[in-house]
């Protein structure tokens, strides 16, 4: 098999979020693919976790810990980068988070997989919890192409990986902020993917589906462990393909649109979903 | 260091339209990463030589010279696959005809799409495909798995201007691909979109336009994309590798695009 074009061999590979769940697995097969990687988040000892994993697999790996919300440490992040490596061929804005709540407390919330279940949200969504959540799924991305794009564009090349959510385009209760910013992210995808088209920079997204990551706990605390736990046993019932996703696979796709191989691809948001968009 | 998940090795492809253009070009990559190949076209000529570059890779090559608008060739095609190969992993619908003709005459009599016109542009761009995986796909069912690649076009979505048989015709192509992915998604069956994005190809003969070469190379070249420039149909070939191969099994009912496809400049 000589398919060389899938090969990340020689590459710099930036990816925010890479401490656990799809950043992390990102990390590794990028790696795997022959990248070098900068692993960036704020918890020191989960990216040096990752640094460490990267390694193994014969690749170097710089953990730059960063607070994505911060101009300074993105900037630091990308600095650091340079830095070491001298380039930067590809950077995957994967930081993101959630939080339910309905955007109006009735005490009545019910969910349409858990309908047994009374949700007992504390409060509706304060506005600085929009104001957060925007930030950290929307305006991190931004910041973070607006400091690594100056060196794309003077390398003439570069590929920017976002990533996205089934979230943006299939409408799901008391998730808003974390919807619309997600959907946003898709346009951003789009515009930015033509304004540094001229540059040979090529500007993609990934639409993950389910998949089992902390987050998926994280972003109910109105639900016990045992709770999300039979809200995620339910989702497969909902998925064409009856299952959730492997983050290796969402790895996978990352490799592919970080390679030679999609060149000619640029402004596209992919959900690797089982289907769920589909439908 | 390519990732084993990005290799075809040991899998069966048919590929329809695959004498010339992006089939042929689908035909190769996928030998090239380990399949081998049913080639399905026409002209036997022609077919012989994509087969022969096949052999060439390393790869076995079964020609079969059918009309995919004909169900009872679709069928005599998957039962030789079958004889030859014992099963079909990979389907890829590449077979397509573009018909640029006004919906209404401006002018000139006989210049609008006919009924016949309309009737061969979706008997070749979408019943073909009907045909293709009704054939094949009783095949996928029974092994409980398959990878069914439609190859789509921008038209699809966007643009038709004088063109809407050849735009309807994909159009459908697409809802088709969602569709069905969500009814086989049970068997293991994933079904998506491939859109090439503006290729090289005989496609773009277009002889109903009645241009002379140099006009209608003056034509093509007018054309923009985002990204400057036409694709290269290895680039097609390498993302159809991508969506037969293990590392798409997750994906299904999506239409994926090259060419900077729904973002032009307006």
């Amino acid at each position: 098999m000589t398919l060389t074009q899938f090969s990340l061999d020689g590459k710099v590979a930036i990816v925010t979020g890479a401490s656990r769940g799809i950043g992390k697995a990102i990390a590794l097969t990028l790696a795997e693919a022959g990248a070098d990687i900068v692993a960036a988040a704020r918890t020191t000892a989960d990216i040096e976790e990752t640094a460490k994993e990267v390694r193994r697999s014969g690749r170097q790996c710089l953990a730059v810990p960063t607070d994505v919300t911060d101009m300074a440490q993105v900037e630091n992040m990308v600095k650091r980068t340079i830095s070491k490596f001298g380039r930067i061929d590809i950077l995957v804005n994967n930081v993101g988070y959630s939080l339910e709540s309905p955007v109006v407390l009735t005490g009545k919330e019910r969910s349409g997989i858990i309908p047994e279940i009374p949700l007992k949200y504390k409060e509706a969504y304060p506005e600085e919890t929009w104001r957060l959540l925007v930030d950290v799924n929307l305006s991190a991305a931004f910041r973070c192409c607006k400091a690594v794009g100056p060196h794309m564009i003077k390398q003439g090349s570069g590929k920017i990986i976002n990533v996205s959510s089934f979230c943006a385009v299939v409408a799901g209760i008391h998730d808003i902020p974390y919807a619309a910013a997600k959907l946003a992210i898709n346009h951003m995808t789009r515009v930015l993917a033509l304004e540094l088209a001229p540059y040979k920079i090529n500007v993609n997204c990934i639409g993950p589906g389910s998949n089992i990551t902390a987050i998926r706990w994280l972003c109910r605390p109105h639900l016990t462990k045992e709770q999300v736990d039979l809200v995620l046993s339910r989702i497969p019932n909902v998925i064409p393909l009856r299952r959730h996703g492997e983050l290796r696979e969402l790895g996978l796709l990352a490799v592919y649109l970080a390679s030679p191989a999609s060149d000619y691809m640029t402004g596209q948001t992919i959900y690797l979903d089982g289907g769920l968009t589909a439908k | 260091m390519v990732l084993k998940e990005f290799s075809l090795d040991g899998k069966v492809a048919i590929v329809t339209g695959a004498s010339r253009g992006i089939g042929k070009a689908i035909a190769l990559t996928m030998a090239e990463a380990g399949a081998d190949i049913v080639a399905a076209a026409r002209t036997a000529a022609e077919l012989e030589k994509t087969a022969k570059e096949v052999r060439q890779l390393g790869r076995k090559c079964l020609a079969v010279p059918t009309d995919v608008t004909k169900l009872k060739q679709v069928e005599k095609m998957a039962d030789k696959a079958i004889a030859e190969f014992g099963k079909i992993d990979i389907l890829v619908n590449n077979a397509g005809i573009d018909l640029r003709k006004p919906a209404i005459s401006a002018g000139k009599t006989g210049s609008a799409l006919t009924m016949e016109d309309w009737d061969k542009v979706l008997d070749t761009n979408l019943h073909a495909a009907f045909f293709c995986c009704q054939a094949v796909g009783r095949h996928m069912l029974k092994q409980g798995n398959g990878k069914v690649i439609n190859i789509g076009a921008d038209e699809a979505e966007h643009d038709g201007v004088n063109d809407v048989a050849y735009a309807v015709s994909k159009a459908a192509l697409l809802r088709f691909t969602k569709a069905l992915a969500e009814e086989w998604a049970p068997y293991r069956i994933n079904v998506n979109m491939l859109t090439p994005g503006l290729q090289r190809t005989d496609i773009w003969k277009n002889p109903e336009l009645k241009l002379t070469p140099k006009e209608n190379e003056r034509r093509l070249q007018a054309m923009t994309t985002p990204l400057g420039r036409w694709g290269e149909l290895r680039e097609a070939g390498l993302l159809a590798v991508f969506l037969a191969s293990d590392a798409s099994n997750y994906m299904t009912g999506e239409v994926i695009r090259l060419g900077g496809s729904g973002i032009d400049s307006h």
